[in-house]
């Protein structure tokens, strides 16, 4: 059955449509959602809101872009509300959090636990907007003029907050495996 | 003239293909004439390598969405009641909120639990065979006072178990998203009190910890409950179609539960019980 088929059959109250389209795209929107709320629990939590708000306006998609675009929009949407709310009443603890990112399986071996840490702290370094648009970037290879619809600002704080990510992943990250200098 | 700041930020748009073909090869010779550029550069493909192995390390494993999509299945609004019943959790809610309603008029009422209560209810909670539950480094015997405060015993007869502070907690939190609900069922126009919002912003919050809290001690009465009333709150948070909400609230067997805990339980009447509180 075709994306578009799912979508029409959802649209129309089928429960069992409806879990097959998020079976096509759990995976990915909840990587996205790692990156952004760099917990396993509040990117179950927050990708689960977002297929159920989904649902429930299921009737307004257009089908003019991808279902995942639609899905996405919806997520970033909660998590971008989620920023507003912490600078308005901010948690000690949320920005300064580590990932709890390294999942329990017995078959990963340290140096990928260690890495995942890592990254996850490099992560941590950024502002909630800087994080989005690195993850909408890197992860989703969207381009400045998309991340910028989508998150209501202009092409060129995308640019900005994208090279901003960048630098700090890079000193965060970027030394400890770099080629050694050659120059001057 | 080579500008080290200019052109590292040219090759940030060079690394995510935000440049033009004649762009992408003036940025990659400025990359070649400048050490400290070509280091930069070096360092960002490192670290952007290293952001992605471990997205590709952080995945997860086919059983935990096996139990993702049965989470959400569960969640989305069923709008036929004999889905409810079927789902058995009207009853789960039922007996649990019984419970801890009863707790948190008594505990209003005397400000402390009575003898009896503590009783009837960690017996009630009480598994025949099943091994204890409890907080980590909780004693099994160590019954706890309302407000986290000093313990007490809850009966020195046989087979009496405990009341842990965390039941104190599940009954204050759900009546306290009983009382949002009613307001919210209750209400003549719309509510858009911000007053409303916040509490259900912080009633969110708490029902999330809750939930985890629940679902990691295998807590079977209370988790279905929280999980049920997590995407009103939601919704209520962020006042997204109030009269929608209304609507669903109405229709939906465990906020008949949350309304009225001491209304019948039984098929007739448990997707109805929440009208008696209007």
């Amino acid at each position: 059955m075709t994306e578009c088929e799912l979508v029409r059959r959802a649209q129309s109250g089928d429960r069992d449509a409806f879990c097959a389209l998020v079976g096509l795209h759990q995976r990915r929107l909840y990587a996205l959602a790692l990156y952004l709320f760099r917990s396993p629990a509040d990117a179950e939590d927050t990708t689960q809101e977002t297929w159920l708000r989904a649902w429930r306006s299921l009737a307004e998609y257009r089908a003019e872009g991808t279902f995942y675009a639609w899905a996405r929009q919806i997520l970033t949407g909660v998590f971008l509300n989620e920023c507003r709310r912490r600078e308005r009443h901010p948690i000690a603890g949320w920005e300064e959090r580590s990932v709890e990112g390294v999942p329990d399986r017995g078959d990963i071996r340290i140096r990928n636990a260690v890495l995942i840490g890592e990254v996850a702290e490099a992560l941590a370094t950024l502002p909630g907007r800087q994080r989005l648009v690195f993850s909408l970037k890197h992860g989703e290879g969207m381009s400045y003029e998309e991340i910028a619809a989508e998150m209501e600002c202009s092409a060129g704080t995308v640019k900005k907050a994208l090279f901003r990510a960048v630098q700090k992943l890079r000193e965060a990250l970027g030394c400890t495996t770099a080629p050694q200098r050659g120059g001057n | 003239m080579h500008d080290c700041p200019a052109t590292r930020r040219e090759l940030t748009d060079l690394r995510f293909n935000e440049l033009s073909a004649s762009r992408r090869a003036e940025a990659l010779r400025e990359v070649e004439t400048c050490p400290d550029c070509a280091q930069w550069w070096a360092e960002v493909e490192s670290a952007l390598a290293a952001v992605h192995a471990a997205a590709i390390q952080g995945e997860r494993p086919d059983d935990f969405w096996e139990r993702y999509q049965r989470r959400l299945r569960s969640r989305l609004p069923i709008r036929r009641r004999a889905l409810w019943r079927r789902a058995g959790l009207g009853l789960a809610a039922a007996a649990a909120l019984l419970a801890v309603a009863f707790l948190v008029r008594e505990e209003r009422a005397r400000d402390r639990i009575p003898e009896a209560t503590l009783t009837a209810v960690a017996r009630d909670r009480a598994q025949p065979g099943a091994p204890a539950r409890g907080w980590p480094g909780e004693h099994a015997e160590g019954a706890v006072a309302p407000g986290g405060g000093a313990r007490r015993r809850a009966s020195s007869r046989p087979g009496a178990t405990v009341l842990r502070t965390q039941d104190l907690d599940y009954a204050r939190h759900l009546e306290a998203v009983r009382l949002l609900l009613i307001t919210v069922k209750n209400a003549e126009a719309p509510v858009e009190s911000a007053g409303d919002r916040t509490r259900a912003r912080r009633l969110l919050a708490s029902n999330r910890l809750l939930r985890r809290a629940a679902e990691w001690q295998g807590e079977t009465q209370f988790y279905p409950v929280l999980d049920s009333v997590e995407p009103f709150l939601l919704d209520l948070a962020n006042s997204s179609g109030v009269s929608e909400i209304r609507d669903r609230l109405k229709g939906n067997p465990v906020f008949g539960v949350l309304v009225n805990p001491y209304a019948e339980t039984d098929d007739t009447d448990s997707a109805d019980s929440g009208g008696g509180m209007d």
